[in-house]
């Protein structure tokens, strides 16, 4: 069964008691990408990967994964999913070997030779034993264990939170070799923006239960615009600008980040007569940085009338 | 499911070699009390009907069996190790299954081998000097299957999520119910049965819980029903022991009582003494005058009175056979009566009527003794029960008696020789005698004989009135000695539906010359009992429990029946209450239905349940009319409209998704 | 092949448009020539550690100017030295540079000849390093 997207979400919401954690979220994951889910923490992300995967049923609203009900995931769809998470949790007291044994005995399409190239690549050796090794090794561990199956769709939550930088490369390594095969889909959820950056065909941001932006990550970087206005004399007051994101001021500088930058923006920043105006291009984690932060208006942490000359 | 099986055997093995050595150790203790020195202080000989046995073993097996199955839940505590376990090609059941499994077969290992050993130590001769049934394993196995029931309980609170741990172990009253079913059941089989059924709901509960990952709103119907049966029961149990607490707990105000009875003096006269809370018992004569103490001139005082009461010998004629023991299976006296010790042997009364003597050195069977003919066996004297080890013979004579012959007991030579034989088909009904002073007291079917221990019979008085009637017959010693006063006394039950008119009978009779008087005894008035119950417990009961149990109580005439209506008071109200809950809340139709008629059924219980099992969704106002809507359905209960989606803030960034 | 690429990541610039950029600077410098072979998407992205359809799309944009073509069953070669500018647009590609240029040597306080000797050295530098290679068109 081939479907053409991977996982489906209509409306799914969650509620923890009178707290919303997830609101009304629409996903179409298309099947062969590398989708990153992206959010601040608390925002979401985590409740809406269990309830993909059957592990917390919605409030309300429905999950379609590899084309099954999320809140009845068979066996078959199970083992055609991969799941890591941030804990990097196994049974401490195996050791690597009990630990391959034991999945594997599950897995009809345990392939032994992936299992073994994960472990060489992080370099451990299967006599250990799961809890005496350091949290990059778990992750490997954890990493071998869930991409020997073959699985055709890998959901990752924050699989990189606390690794080494060399652990967190061999992560990467090992999710882009995975994507050799053009039907594999990788769906995870990461706050290494520099990862995302290498990694990642589209990208869906959580604001806070929100789902407020789902687009190609160069549709992302491209929407997000910094503009630098200059003024000799005393900062006006900012208009009202559709899509704003934050501005920040300083004595003589103005700098407004902006989504959807057109034409009726531009002139709406002309009118105020700054000095100079110049639009300034921002990496993927700065862009991020101001979509996500505080909206509106801002200065430093202390106001200018404290600082000290 | 091997692999998972041999995982959960692997992760919980240390908490079940912990458990043997614990039970190891209760069992070697109980073992040495029973056969060690401690021989005669009470305690049934037997390990394996010892009462202190029972007790212990089953505080292990439930506490040990909750604790291995909250061990096993708890395994995968962290959010991610669970997910670990659950997400793998394979359905939520198998999982639960393969540790159920897992679970069971060390809970076996841990209580069945220590048991199993004890088993094998009574089992070889020469260690316990006492009879041996199988039959006698029974009330350890069925503590043993106890211990399963509370497995489950110990699962079903580590699984459930809840928002205050106290409900968690909420579950714990189907597992409490089974305990008292192992010990009050009369027979094994009911006993296993009520275990079962117990142990069924509460693993159906557990299983409802690991579908939904502990909620209670996603589980399957099944589990659903099972987890309010178990805590509806708990609720019923809380309330009933709080009931029965705070009663005990509460100081009585008055205990007013008051009862009188008669009693014969060494001389022959009756007397009637009064007892009541107020001052000292009085005693009147049948004439109705007090008696007077002849040194202070006043009223005597009962102590003063006792030392001059006779001796008596009461016999309650029961014809017995003898396989009609019927204690309970957890009772050793369903099998044996621990009887004399003589001469370092223990000789005991066994079920199939013979008398059995086990050397208490080398703890084996040395004697047994049988009557003679299809007598049927010994049948029991008129002697408290228990354990008579404690009362050693001592050059003393000792009688038993079967249905037709009453034979004297020769501990030395481990004989017995007959010394009496009924007339005919008559048949002893109840004997008892007393060893210091050599004479028996023998009721049989038509007469009632007085005996000395080598057979003579020094008078006998015909059974009249008679058994059924009359079944209970004391035979007083009085000065000079050869006078004696009969007492015939009514059975209870039997006079009470007549109205009273069945008189207590005396007949005095001097002995060689027959019966000198007889006289029916007046009525005496009734007596009151002091109230034990400081709170109004009936009232309590109907209000509290749910309405099925003062109905039946009614029924079965414990209950005054007018206090049924007040059943159906706090019955009403939690209807009323969970019917706005569940409207509130918009349950579906047939949810609501059921929880109102549910509510209706259990009352307060009920309604403890229902709010402590149920997930409360969070209420938004709707978009369209503005009332209060449940966030968990599609569209509003009140018009019908659809969820609002999420405001749009103007910084939205979506574009189509195409996989290049 | 002597090239060398190394991509960064939270530039301003994209990673498909740094890729692009390292070899069309690689093919004006002369480090690649017609006919050298680049790295296969795959290998390119594996050896990069970045998405491969990053690669696609660098190679795509490439071969788009010219610069290189894809031969079924052999590899992308590099078919064009490099892409033909025309003044203006030559002038409007480096305006911004040379602004940058200009603000930072101002900024560490050079004067206008100290950039004008700093520029000329380099120059040279360049000239020695790179003469025997360049060609012109």
């Amino acid at each position: 069964m081939s479907e053409q997207r991977v996982i489906q979400t209509r409306g799914l919401t969650r509620y923890f008691g009178q707290k919303c954690a997830v609101r009304d979220l629409n996903l179409d994951v298309p099947r062969g990408c590398v989708f990153a889910f992206l959010g601040r923490n608390g925002s979401g992300k985590t409740t809406t990967i269990r309830m993909l995967l059957g592990l917390l049923a919605p409030t309300r609203g429905t999950a379609t994964v590899l084309g099954c009900d999320s809140r009845a995931l068979t066996p078959e769809v199970r083992a055609r999913i991969g799941y890591l998470t941030e804990e990097h949790q196994e049974y401490g007291w195996m050791s690597l070997r009990e630990a391959a044994d034991f999945q594997s005995a599950f897995y009809p399409r345990w392939n032994e030779k992936i299992f073994r190239g994960v472990i060489d690549h992080f370099g451990l050796k299967t006599r250990e034993r799961i809890k005496d090794l350091s949290r990059g090794q778990r992750a490997g561990v954890c990493l071998a264990l869930t991409l020997a199956p073959d699985p055709e769709l890998l959901v990752l939550d924050d699989p990189a939170l606390g690794l080494d930088p060399v652990a967190r490369r061999s992560l990467v390594e090992s999710m882009i070799y995975l994507t050799r095969r053009s039907d594999r889909t990788i769906f995870f959820s990461s706050h290494n923006l520099a990862d995302v950056e290498r990694v990642a065909d589209y990208i869906a941001v959580l604001d806070y239960s929100v789902l407020r932006a789902c687009c190609p990550l160069e549709t992302f970087r491209t929407s997000v615009q910094e503009v630098r206005l200059r003024f000799s004399g005393a900062l006006p007051a900012l208009p009202k600008i559709p899509g704003l994101l934050q501005a920040f001021r300083t004595e003589h500088e103005l700098r407004v980040t902006c989504v959807h930058y057109d034409s009726t923006t531009e002139q709406a920043l002309r009118n105020l007569s700054p000095e100079s105006m110049e639009k300034l291009p921002l990496g993927l984690e700065d862009a991020f940085i101001s979509y996500l932060g505080e909206r509106g208006e801002k200065s430093f942490i202390l106001a200018d009338a404290e600082v000290q000359s | 499911m091997k692999k998972l099986f041999r995982k959960e055997l692997r992760e919980e093995m240390k908490a079940a070699l912990i458990g043997i050595v614990i039970l190891t150790g209760i069992l070697v203790q109980v073992y040495k009390n029973c056969t060690g020195h401690g021989i005669g202080s009470g305690e049934a000989v037997q390990p394996l009907m010892s009462p202190a046995l029972h007790r212990e073993a089953a505080w292990f097996c439930a506490v040990f069996g909750a604790v291995l199955g909250w061990l096993q839940i708890r395994a995968e505590k962290h959010p991610d190790l669970w997910a670990f376990l659950v997400h793998r090609p394979m359905t939520r059941t198998r999982i639960l299954g393969a540790k159920i499994a897992a679970g069971l077969c060390l809970y076996a290992l841990a209580a069945g081998l220590p048991l199993l050993g004890l088993l094998i130590m009574v089992l070889t001769p020469g260690h316990v000097a006492a009879p041996f049934e199988w039959p006698m394993t029974f009330p350890l196995a069925a503590i043993f299957l106890l211990g399963g029931v509370f497995y489950f309980v110990g699962m079903l609170t580590g699984v459930r999520q809840a928002r205050w741990y106290g409900s968690r172990g909420f579950g714990v009253g189907p597992a409490i119910f089974a305990a008292m079913t192992v010990f009050i059941c009369q027979e094994f089989w009911q006993a296993v049965l009520f275990v079962a059924i117990f142990g069924g709901i509460l693993a159906l509960a557990v299983w409802g819980s690991f579908q939904s990952v502990g909620c209670y709103r996603n589980q399957p119907m099944p589990g659903k029903l099972a987890l309010t049966a178990a805590f509806v029961a708990t609720a019923t149990l809380l309330i009933g022991m709080g009931i029965i607490g705070l009663n005990n707990l509460l100081v009585p105000e008055s205990r007013s009582f008051a009862w009188s009875d008669y009693v014969m003096t060494t001389n022959g006269i009756i007397y009637k003494v009064s007892h009541s809370q107020i001052g000292d018992p009085e005693i009147v004569g049948l004439d109705g005058k007090p008696l007077l103490d002849d040194k202070t001139g006043r009223q005597m005082k009962l102590q003063e009175f006792d030392r001059h009461s006779a001796p008596s010998q009461g016999v309650l004629s029961r014809f017995v056979r003898q396989n009609e023991w019927n204690e309970s299976y957890m009772d050793n006296q369903r099998f044996f009566i621990p009887w004399r010790v003589a001469d370092k042997t223990f000789w005991y009364l066994k079920r199939d009527g013979c008398l059995a003597g086990y050397d208490g050195i080398t703890r084996r069977l040395v004697a047994t003794l049988k009557p003679g003919g299809n007598s049927g066996g010994f049948i029991l004297p008129e002697q408290p029960h228990g354990n008579q080890f404690n009362s050693y013979v001592l050059d003393q004579k000792w009688i038993l008696a079967s249905f037709t012959t009453v034979y004297l007991v020769d501990f030395e030579n481990r004989a017995i020789q007959p010394i009496f034989i009924v007339t005919n088909d008559d048949r002893i009904g109840g004997y008892n005698y007393d060893s210091l002073s050599q004479r028996a007291v023998v009721v049989t079917r038509q007469a009632i004989y007085l005996l000395d221990f080598d057979g003579r019979v020094e008078w006998s008085v015909p059974y009249q009135p008679s058994y059924p009637s009359y079944p209970r017959i004391s035979v007083f010693f009085l000065e000079p000695t050869n006078r004696f006063a009969v007492e015939f006394y009514p059975d209870r039950e039997a006079n009470e539906t007549s109205g009273g008119t069945m008189p207590t009978r005396i007949e005095w009779l001097v002995s060689g010359k027959g019966i000198s008087k007889i006289l029916d005894l007046p009525k005496l008035p009734k007596s009151t009992q002091p109230n034990h119950n400081n709170l109004p417990v009936q009232e309590l009961a109907c209000l509290f429990l749910p309405p099925a149990f003062p109905i039946a109580f009614a029924f079965s005439g414990d209950l005054e029946r007018n206090l049924i209506w007040l059943a159906f008071i706090p019955a009403i109200l939690c209807g009323i209450v969970g019917w706005q809950l569940v409207r509130r809340f918009s349950f579906a139709a047939r949810a609501q239905m059921g929880w109102v008629v549910f509510l209706l059924l259990f009352g307060i219980p009920g309604l403890l349940t229902f709010l402590s099992v149920q997930e409360w969704p969070a209420r938004e106002s709707c978009q369209n009319c503005k009332k209060l809507r449940v966030v968990d359905r599609e569209k509003c209960p009140h018009c019908g409209a659809d969820f609002a989606p999420p405001e749009k803030n103007g910084t939205e960034i979506f574009a189509p998704l195409t996989a290049d | 092949m002597n090239f060398n690429c190394a991509i960064n990541t939270g530039s301003s610039t994209p990673i498909y448009k740094q890729i692009t950029d390292q070899v069309r600077l690689a093919v004006a410098t002369g480090r690649l020539t017609v006919g050298d072979q680049l790295p296969s998407v795959r290998v390119f992205a594996e050896t990069l550690v970045i998405n491969a359809n990053t690669v696609a799309r660098a190679y795509a944009d490439l071969a788009r100017e010219g610069l290189i073509e894809s031969r079924p069953g052999r590899g992308v070669f590099i078919i064009r030295k490099r892409k033909v500018f025309t003044r203006e647009e030559g002038r409007r590609r480096l305006d911004p540079l040379l602004d940058s240029l200009i603000g930072e040597a101002m900024a560490v306080d050079f004067t206008v000849a100290d950039l004008q000797a700093a520029f000329e050295k380099k120059l040279s530098q360049w000239q020695h390093e790179n003469g025997g290679r360049k060609n012109h068109e």
